[in-house]
């Protein structure tokens, strides 16, 4: 096996806990890999440095990785993802001001948003235009009888920035990741309004990405990198495990949160690391979603470049080599 | 053209500012996030937004791809199709940058270039910085060491300076760390620290 370190990237969210594990508790060393593992401040850095060969691998956005397959926002890169890293976590948070607003008021959001003055509009803040929390909020709105980009106004802003522009009153809701949602709540700054694991249970979130032609030229390398990631996946998913997950977590290299914010998102964000590893069909759905929201036109080309992207072939390899060791 | 450029380090900033200064008809203005040009700067509409990787606003930039009522002019990103290596060369340089849907590549390329110029310099000055204090801190740690073994030893500059390079060449370490190693001994065996 090749020796030179693999460079991956990651945001940090409780999500990146399989990542992290693997690092920190010896799974990639005992598979022989050196491995890099650097923050990134931005999924639009990640897709980026991916395609252009900056890194190896990455924590990402499933979404986004098809997205970059469908080359949109960004040229078209042949990206991958041969397992996912948890399913669960994204929710929506409403400020507690917009609540009492909705509950005051007869027509509920949709009439809420009517009444607001040109130039202020309710403002809703998601984490990138091909997310899971994007799908979600606009499932959502829909269901309050409310367009997203015509009746509110939503914006995209990094997931640290979150709680803390929902607590300023800068937003008037938020679609994020864990533990951001929590951050908001336990400051009495919002109320959860729907969850990805109650609207969407199967719906994977966060993937482990990489290029297709780096794949095909380190097949030994990624095989090793799946085990590791499996084996950190199960070690993360132990409840046993969980205090350790979160002492880990907070660490500045990583989350950088309270231990016990993180303590409790472990344990009451619906967010598991070990579910739905290989899915394979989710992107077609999530496929459906962006021609929904008319990000893409449905297509063909769009279809077949949506049934390459999970790649459950690689990852049973990996998983069936662990079973027999 | 007018050029927006964001990056959370003004003095990086203020480089690629000036660098801009050469490229004309320009307009250019700089601010430390993409939010605060809204604030600082409303009414400045940019052709070209030119943004530091390390800035966490790159994902709300991406949003505007989507154009929408405040902003009515679509947001793309630059990748000039012409020259194969062009956007991994700006990404590794640490920038990237967009523009409104329409604008010809060459009228964009020259900032793209100067910005990614002046983000080197920069990376390189910092790069430099960083050893030169590296190797202040070992001289001084060194001047340490000599002065003790000079002491303790009898020896002579010359002579104390040629053991402190023995032990760093046995030991296959730099003479800086080693140095810093004698000093700390010499301190405990003193009862000055621990």
């Amino acid at each position: 096996m090749r020796a030179s370190v693999v460079r991956l990237g990651f945001i940090p969210l409780l999500d990146c806990a399989v990542l992290a594990v693997a690092q920190t508790q010896g799974f990639f060393v005992e598979e022989g890999l050196g491995v890099e593992l650097r923050p990134e401040p931005s999924w639009a850095n990640i897709r980026d440095k991916l395609s252009a060969g900056l890194i190896d691998g990455a924590h990402a956005l499933a979404p986004l990785v098809l997205a970059s397959r469908l080359g949109l926002g960004a040229p078209a890169a042949d990206l991958i993802a041969p397992m996912a890293l948890n399913r669960g976590g994204a929710a929506i948070t409403i400020s507690t001001a917009l609540t009492s607003e909705i509950e005051r008021t007869a027509g509920g959001l949709k009439a809420v948003a009517a009444a607001r003055p040109a130039g202020q509009p309710v403002t809703f803040g998601v984490v990138f235009p091909f997310s899971l929390h994007s799908h979600l909020l606009r499932h959502w709105l829909c269901s309050q009888g409310v367009e997203a980009g015509h009746d509110v106004r939503v914006i995209v802003a990094p997931p640290p920035q979150m709680a803390a522009r929902l607590i300023a009153g800068e937003l008037d809701g938020i679609s994020v990741g864990a533990p951001w949602n929590r951050a908001a709540i336990e400051a009495g700054a919002g109320v959860e309004a729907a969850t990805a694991a109650q609207t969407f249970p199967r719906a994977i979130d966060k993937v482990f990405a990489v290029r297709s032609d780096w794949a095909d030229t380190n097949p030994e390398v990624l095989q090793a990198l799946l085990r590791a990631l499996i084996r950190a996946a199960r070690w993360a998913d132990a409840p046993e495990h969980r205090e350790d997950l979160a002492a880990l977590l907070a660490d500045p290299a990583y989350l950088g949160q309270p231990q016990a914010l993180i303590h409790r998102a472990l344990e009451g964000d619906g967010v598991s690391f070990t579910a739905a590893q290989a899915d394979g069909p989710s992107a077609r759905w999530m496929l459906a979603d962006m021609i929904d929201a008319r990000q893409v036109e449905a297509s063909e080309a769009a279809s077949s470049l949506a049934d390459a992207m999970m790649r459950p072939d690689l990852y049973t390899q990996a998983r069936a080599s662990l079973d027999m060791s | 053209m007018r050029v927006l450029v964001v990056d959370p380090d003004p003095a990086r900033a203020a480089l690629v500012v000036a660098g801009l200064d050469d490229i004309d008809p320009l307009e250019v203005r700089s601010v430390l996030t993409f939010e605060a040009a809204h604030g600082d700067i409303p009414g400045f509409a940019p052709d070209v937004i030119v943004i530091a990787c390390d800035s966490p606003d790159r994902d709300t930039l991406e949003n505007l791809r989507v154009a929408n009522v405040h902003n009515p002019r679509p947001v793309v990103m630059f990748v000039d199709r012409s020259t194969p290596g062009l956007a991994e060369a700006a990404i590794g340089a640490g920038v990237a940058a967009y523009v409104v849907d329409g604008l010809s590549p060459k009228r964009v390329r020259p900032v793209l270039d100067v910005a990614m110029s002046r983000f080197q310099v920069m990376q390189q000055l910092r790069t430099d910085l960083a050893k030169a204090q590296a190797d202040l801190a070992a001289r001084k740690s060194i001047d340490r060491a000599k002065g003790l073994l000079m002491r303790e030893r009898k020896l002579d500059e010359e002579a104390a300076y040629q053991l402190l390079r023995k032990l760093a060449m046995d030991s296959g370490r730099p003479i800086g760390a080693v140095a810093d190693d004698l000093v700390a001994y010499a301190e405990v065996l003193k009862g000055k620290r621990v």
